[in-house]
This record gives structure tokens, C-alpha cells and sequence, in this order.
């Protein structure tokens, strides 16, 4: 974590009683001064370091002269989701990575700073400018509701088209929405941001499953954008997995933020997995007031998938973490009760590049818990790609080109579908990227 | 990225000649050849003033270093000195890049800059002639440079003086077509009285201010002063964010007494300090220290902003604006009296520092007491005269505020 974070982070103990946002919002003072130390680099290489190609340097140069009107401006040219990436992006992999500050001092807090803009302006009342619609305008569907579908529905509405969302679940921002919980990235965000998407004249149609792209077709959509996502959670088929109080990890995260009712988790918790959905689930099973979380992994400490960031997160909040370790059964009459587990070791490396988790013989334990989460993975639904007509890889990902086209003429995809799972920001770039592709393809047509 | 360097918001008109926005590269290092000044028109400034053009002849030769700068706090260059001279590049040379600039930018302003010495009448008319016949927009006579150029009669001695003043304006006005700037020192006790000088010979309009004569520090290792040349230094002009006050107080002088029109010098690096600038009667203004610090590519957020804060403020063009906080200057013996301000610290911003106390002990009224025991300041509005330097010195923003008190004034003194 890295510059401004560390001042507005609220304490443990208070914020794991609630379900707000860890941090609290970036004061002015804070934010001038941060701004401050940018040095307005030549050829920013913060915004290259930007998957959605925000110029960072503008708009903290706009900060540091008193100019939010433009600093917003700035970014929302480049992501329609300045709110919500300014708290959930992984920044040190990207802008702030780049930061040329990072070899005399410390790098510039990119992501606080955006974050501080975007929240300045949204309680001002920001407003997307107006667009007009383009004569003999094409219409264009997304399929999927998530930060792709939504950006590349964004680019396409501002090149003039007009576009239609097609979202399957009751509310849209995708992961934003049911993947990420509130005291990361507070929903009210997600839904003004995806407001000011409605106001560019974007239709979003929610509770409408689209399992038949020639329908989209004859009703006119010249070109369609497939940004599904990732959904079907990997499974582990241990015995004891059907027993009341064993959860899939999506499953969980949404009932603990929408219910009806929130997950009861009892007193100890086990999360199966090591990933950032695992490290959510801990903090919200934390937030849902069990005694003792576990992370179980069943390799070790440098393997483990989550961002650095979350993990350390997931730490001070007091979760533990038994690592080589996996469960080998869940035991229980009717209710989960214990969980069996046996110590691993690591072997040579595996297909993964990673090295291989070997059991230990006779290294079994039981460890007494109320809730066990499954949290292994994401995998796309390879029977609604396939129904869609849509051909995949091995793993199950829409084959693309680098601008997203799938290779069936008007017909392009990105995000998670595409990349089985990656960044909030990198879903945006790939519906932007297709976007542009999709203009292009029309504009031939 | 789409800014606003062509927001209609920012034309204006200038003593007759159009400008696609107030902003000017002042006449000095950013403007050193055509090439530059066409960089700097293709990123979207309004017009650019060439550096000083002086009588063929004179050897301009510069010295290295040639810059010295205060740092203050992390502000790197918040005042620069300079000891560079005019172009040492030759006239001929320039008047070709007049018309190269011209035609590749026929819509940005290209001014051309003068000097020459202070009686030499031929020297000025034959440079302005020269220069408006190359394609210059507008003539800008530099009276202002105060090193170096002095020694030759040229430069700052020429606005120290009214009657020079009024001689080269009416000289360069009797054969100019185009319209005419006379850039003014402040290095003089009484700006007023050479702006006046020049608009009694003619002056279209005023240019202030040129930079103020200083000298930046002394290395205390080496005893020279800086710049260090060789082993000696010369005082030089100062420019940045610390010339700005000067600046704002001489170009609002030259307003309230004087009809020419105002382009305004010192210290502008941000849409504010233009803003500002105008506000107190300039129609164009000047950037020189802050393109150094920071290069051409700044004229976006100053068009960007400046244009944002007009549709704020509901100002239909730049000359709604101009001079309406001059307006607002009037003499120390009419400002009110009965005004009466205290001190209020927010007690919930207060990190107990102590140095409003201090302050106010040694430097106002003690009227800040103290609790050394929970470290709080607390004002006894009874002798707190609501001057203010707590609100200045307190760290933190927003925490020491003034606020109108009926309490009435107990004298302890």
C-alpha cells in the first residue's frame, strides 16, 4: 500500500464491525500535497502504465492548479469508472508501478488521488458531457453487464452508436457489483458511475439472459460485444461438500452484500483458496462476526495468487493462514463440524509453472469449523459460450484477436471471458479496444 | 486528450489583433528561435513575443551559468534569476522566421520585440520597421531588461526614466502600423508615472512586468554570488512564483492610471495567477518561468481551467473580466473600521502545535492564551485585534479561521 492509503485507513477494530469502506475518503489537504510531489514527467510513464490509458499526469497536474472540473474530465475520457478503480485497482502493478518518484523518494499515490477526484466531483453532481447521436446510428448490443460490456458500451455510445446492455442478473456492474464487497468498493460508486453510463444514453437491461446471438441479430444489432465474464466457480468434489454451511465463494460474497438474509458463518470460518475472491470472502466472513478465520492453501506463502495488497489486508484484519495445507474432507451430520485436512509439500514444478503440492502421509489433522468456503477459482460457462456459438480454448476462454474480434463477422469479446479473470481495469481496456473495433466494423459495413 | 486551447470563451481582442486565447510566451528563453515558438503554437498558445531584437552591431555574447534559483520548501524554482542577454542571434535570421511562423500559423499573434538604446532614434524606427515589415503581428519595445543591456543605455534604464519613456514610444508609434507595446521595469519607485510616460507617447498598450532586479544567494562556500561565473557574478532579473505580488500591485497601478490596454508579466504558471491577473486589468498575459520549469504542454490546463472558471462565473469573454478586482482597490484610509474580526480555531483540527500561540505572544497581542496540559490554544476575543497571523502560521488547513465578533476590543496593551 502505498503513499496517501496509510492515512485514511480505518482502524481494524472498528472497521471490521461494519460493512463501510476500509478507507475513509482522501482529505483536500492530503490530496493537494500528494499531487504536489508529481513531477509532470515527460511521456508519463504512469499512463502508460495504465491498461485503460488514463493520462495521470494531466489530471494531477489539474489537481495542483484547482482544476477537478478538468481532472475528472481527464479521466473519465479514459475510463468511465474513475470511482471505482481509483479503490479497487491493483495501481502498483500498473501507474503508480511506473512512477518515476519510486527511485528518489516514494511513488505518487495515483489511485488515492484518482479516487479523490472522482468523489469531489460526484458530490458536486458531476455529469457526463452530452453526445450526439450519430444519423443512421447503428445499434450495438453488450452482452453482459459487467466494467467490460459497460466501457465498451461507453466508447460506442460517445462514437455515436446506439447501444444496448444486456445484463443477466438483477442489478449490472458484474463483479463490481456481486463479486466485490461493499467495505471495498462501496456500491453506491459503482451504481452513480453506472448511472452516468445511463446518462450518455446507454440502455442497460437488467433480469435478461442472452443465450442466442442470431436473435440479438434479427433484431437488428448489427454488432455485438460478449463480455459475460467469469462465473462458475471451480468446485473441489470432496466428500461433505453438500452438507448446509459449505458455500461457494460467489455465492457467499453475494448473500453476505444482498442477502435476503446474510450467511450465519458461526464461530470459525474456513476459506479454501488463496486468491482475492478467498481473501474477500475472509474479510466478509470477518465482517459477518465469526471469532477465528482461516485461509487454508495448499501451497505456500509466495504461490499464493492474491495481490500482495489484499493479502496484507486480509492479515491485519486478523484472518490466519494455514498454507500448506488442503482439506481432504468435510465432516458433519447435517451441518458442516470439522474439516479433515492433511499437510502438504512442495514437489517439482507442475503444468501451472507453479510447484506442485505433494500430501504428506499421515500428516492428517481435523480442525473443528462452522463454515466452510470454497473459494478455488473462477471458470467461464463453457454451455452458454458454446450456445452462443462462441469457440473456446482448452481452459475454456473465448479465443480473440488483440482488438477482441472472435473471428464470426460483428462478433467480438473481452474481459474475463477472454482472460479467465484479471483486473477491473483490464476488463475496461478490453471493452474499449473493442469498442474501437467495433466502430471501425460498422463504419466498413 | 481535447482541451480547451481553442475554447471560444478565451478569444479576445487585443488592441485590435485576435487571439485564440490570453496566453502569450513572454519574450525570453522559451521564445529563442521560430522553430520553438512553432512548437509552442502547434501545442496551442495564443501568441509569442521573440526574444529581444537589438540593432545589427551590437555583440550579444552570453555567459555560463546564466540562472540561479531559490527553491522554497518543495518548490523548486520559486524565483529564478537570470543574467541571459538578448538573442544572439542575428536580425536578419529572425525577420526570415517572422514570416516562416506566420504563414505555417496565421492565426497565432507574433510579436516582435525591440530594444535599443535610449536616444537612438534610428536605431528604434529602423527595428520597427523592420520587424512589422517581416509579418509581426505587433511591435513590443523591451524598456525593461536589468542586466547586462543597461550598461549599453538600453533595457531598464530606458522605463527608469519618463521622458526616454515617452521619446521611444512616440518614436516607434510615428512609423509603426502595427500596434505597439511598451514593456515597463518595475525597478522604479513609481510605475505609474512611466506607464503614464508611455501612453502619452502613444502606447497601444502595456506590458508589465519585466523581471525585478536581484540577486539569488551567495554560495557560502566560495563566497561568489550566484551565478557563479568563473569566480564572479552580476546582479540579475528576478521571475517565478515569488515576483507575483509585485507584479499584481504594478499591472492594477498601471490600470487605475493609465487608458492602454494591459498585458500582464510575474509569475504566472497556473490558470489562478492568470485569472488573477486579469481580474486586475490585464487582457493578455505572459508566461515565461513556468513553460521553463514545466514546458510548452502547461498551456492546456491554463486554457482548461481559465475557461471552466469563466462558465463558473458566468463571464461571457475574457473582457468581462478584466479589471474587476481592481475596482476593489481604493485608499488604506477607506477601508472600514468598524470591521471587527477575532480569531476561531477549530478545536477538532487542532493538532496542539502551540504556534498560533507564539505568534500572537510574540508578534501580536497575546491574545492566543494556552493550555500547556491538553496543548490547546484558546482566543480571549477581548484582546484578539483579528489581525490574522495565526490563521497564517496554523499547519493545518482550514483550522484557524477569522470571524466577525461583537465583542468589543478590551485594550491590555
Amino acid at each position: 500500500m502505498s503513499g496517501l492509503t496509510h492515512s485514511i485507513e480505518r482502524p481494524v477494530n472498528e472497521r471490521i464491525r461494519d460493512w463501510k469502506e476500509i478507507r475513509t475518503a482522501v482529505p483536500h489537504n492530503l490530496a493537494s500535497r500528494e499531487a504536489e510531489r508529481c513531477n509532470f514527467c515527460l511521456e508519463a510513464p504512469c499512463s502508460k502504465g495504465c491498461p485503460s490509458g488514463v493520462d495521470v499526469s494531466a489530471f494531477i497536474r489539474r489537481i495542483r492548479t484547482g482544476d477537478l472540473k478538468s481532472a475528472i474530465r481527464i479521466i473519465k475520457e479514459s475510463n468511465p469508472f474513475a470511482g471505482v478503480c481509483g479503490r479497487i485497482c491493483p495501481a502498483d502493478q500498473f501507474c503508480i508501478g511506473e512512477c518515476r518518484n519510486r527511485f528518489a523518494t516514494a511513488p505518487v499515490d495515483v489511485a488515492s488521488l484518482q479516487r479523490y477526484v472522482a468523489d469531489v466531483e460526484l458530490l458536486k453532481g458531476y455529469r457526463p458531457p452530452r453526445i450526439e447521436r450519430r444519423k443512421g446510428a447503428k445499434k450495438v448490443a453488450c452482452v453482459g453487464g459487467g466494467p467490460a460490456g459497460l466501457a465498451c458500451a461507453v466508447f460506442l455510445a460517445r462514437r455515436g452508436h446506439n447501444v444496448t446492455v444486456f445484463e443477466e442478473r438483477e442489478r449490472p456492474g458484474g463483479m463490481l457489483t456481486y463479486g466485490i464487497p461493499s467495505y471495498r468498493l462501496s456500491q453506491e460508486i459503482v451504481d452513480a458511475e453506472i448511472d452516468q453510463i445511463r446518462q450518455l444514453g446507454v440502455r442497460v437491461v437488467t433480469g435478461r439472459r442472452i443465450t442466442d446471438l442470431r436473435k440479438l441479430k434479427a433484431q437488428g444489432f448489427a454488432a455485438v460485444f460478449v463480455g459475460v465474464g467469469a462465473w462458475n466457480s471451480k468446485w473441489q468434489n470432496i466428500e461433505g461438500t453438500t452438507l448446509r454451511g459449505v458455500w461457494d465463494a460467489m455465492d457467499f460474497l453475494t448473500a453476505a452484500k444482498f442477502g435476503p438474509k446474510r450467511p450465519r458463518v458461526g464461530e470459525t470460518v474456513a476459506v479454501v483458496g488463496a486468491g482475492n475472491t478467498a481473501m474477500d470472502c475472509a474479510g466478509a466472513a470477518q465482517r459477518l462476526g465469526a471469532g477465528r478465520v482461516i485461509i487454508i492453501y495448499r501451497r505456500g506463502r509466495a504461490e499464493m495468487p492474491a495481490w500482495e495488497s489484499e493479502v496484507a489486508l486480509t492479515f491485519k484484519e486478523g484472518t490466519e493462514f494455514m498454507l500448506l495445507t488442503a482439506p481432504k474432507r468435510i465432516l458433519g451430520k447435517d451441518r458442516v463440524e470439522a474439516v479433515e485436512c492433511v499437510k502438504m509439500r512442495l514437489g517439482p514444478k507442475d503444468e501451472s509453472g507453479r510447484p506442485r503440492p505433494i500430501p504428506v502421509p499421515g500428516s492428517e489433522f481435523v480442525l473443528k469449523v462452522d463454515t466452510v468456503i470454497q473459494a478455488l477459482g473462477q471458470e467461464t460457462d463453457r454451455e452458454l459460450l458454446a450456445g452462443l456459438g462462441l469457440k473456446t480454448d482448452r481452459g475454456g476462454l473465448v479465443r480473440v484477436r488483440k482488438n477482441g474480434a472472435t473471428g464470426i463477422p460483428g462478433v467480438f469479446a473481452g474481459g474475463d471471458v477472454t482472460n479467465g479473470g484479471a483486473t477491473a481495469v483490464e476488463a475496461i481496456a478490453a471493452g474499449k479496444a473493442a469498442a474501437e473495433a467495433i466502430d471501425q466494423y460498422l463504419r466498413r459495413k | 486528450m481535447t482541451t480547451a486551447v481553442e475554447h471560444t470563451l478565451l478569444n479576445v481582442d487585443f488592441c485590435g489583433v485576435k487571439f485564440i486565447n490570453p496566453f502569450i510566451l513572454a519574450s525570453a528563453p522559451p521564445t529563442t528561435t521560430g522553430e520553438m515558438i512553432m512548437r509552442a503554437f502547434d501545442e496551442g498558445w495564443g501568441g509569442a513575443i521573440i526574444k529581444t531584437l537589438v540593432p545589427e552591431g551590437e555583440v550579444v555574447r552570453n555567459v555560463a551559468p546564466r540562472l540561479a534559483s531559490l527553491p522554497y520548501g518543495k518548490q523548486r524554482m520559486a524565483v529564478l534569476e537570470n543574467v541571459e542577454l538578448t538573442t544572439d542571434r542575428g536580425v536578419k535570421v529572425w525577420l526570415k522566421e517572422i514570416g516562416q511562423i506566420k504563414r505555417r500559423h496565421p492565426r497565432r499573434v507574433v510579436i516582435g520585440s525591440i530594444m535599443a538604446a535610449g536616444p537612438a532614434k534610428k536605431d528604434w524606427q529602423e527595428l520597427t520597421r523592420r520587424v512589422q515589415d517581416a509579418g509581426a503581428d505587433m511591435i513590443e519595445c523591451n524598456l525593461g531588461c536589468p542586466h547586462g543591456m543597461p550598461e549599453r543605455g538600453m533595457g531598464s534604464v530606458c522605463s527608469q526614466d519618463a521622458e526616454i519613456t515617452k521619446h521611444i514610444t512616440q518614436w516607434v508609434k510615428d512609423v509603426a502600423r502595427v500596434p505597439v507595446i511598451i514593456k515597463l521595469t518595475p525597478n522604479i519607485t513609481d510605475i505609474k508615472v512611466t506607464a503614464r510616460a508611455a501612453q502619452a507617447g502613444g502606447a497601444d498598450a502595456i506590458s508589465a512586468i519585466n523581471t525585478v532586479a536581484g540577486l539569488a544567494g551567495v554560495d557560502l562556500d566560495t563566497l561568489v554570488p550566484l551565478p557563479s561565473v568563473k569566480g564572479l557574478s552580476t546582479y540579475g532579473g528576478l521571475s517565478g512564483p515569488g515576483v507575483k505580488p509585485i507584479a499584481l500591485r504594478a499591472v492594477c497601478e498601471i490600470f487605475k492610471s493609465t487608458n492602454c490596454l494591459i498585458s500582464g508579466i510575474g509569475g504566472i504558471g497556473t490558470w489562478r495567477d492568470a485569472a488573477e491577473f486579469i481580474l486586475l486589468g490585464s487582457t493578455t498575459v505572459q508566461v515565461c518561468t513556468a513553460v521553463m520549469h514545466w514546458g510548452y504542454r502547461i498551456i492546456h490546463d491554463l486554457c482548461d481551467g481559465l475557461s471552466n472558471y469563466m462558465e463558473e462565473h458566468s463571464f461571457a469573454s475574457i473582457a468581462d473580466m478584466v479589471g474587476l478586482a481592481a475596482r476593489k482597490i481604493t485608499m488604506h484610509e477607506s477601508l472600514s473600521r468598524e470591521y471587527r474580526l477575532v480569531s476561531a480555531i477549530d478545536r477538532d483540527l487542532c493538532i496542539g502545535c502551540g504556534l498560533c500561540h507564539v505568534a500572537c505572544r510574540d508578534s501580536a497581542y497575546q491574545a492566543i492564551e494556552w493550555d500547556p496540559k491538553r496543548r490547546e490554544p484558546s482566543v480571549d476575543e477581548e484582546a484578539c485585534v483579528g489581525c490574522g497571523l495565526c490563521s497564517h502560521v496554523c499547519p493545518v488547513d482550514g483550522c484557524v479561521a477569522l470571524k466577525e465578533s461583537k465583542v468589543p476590543l478590551k485594550k491590555k496593551r
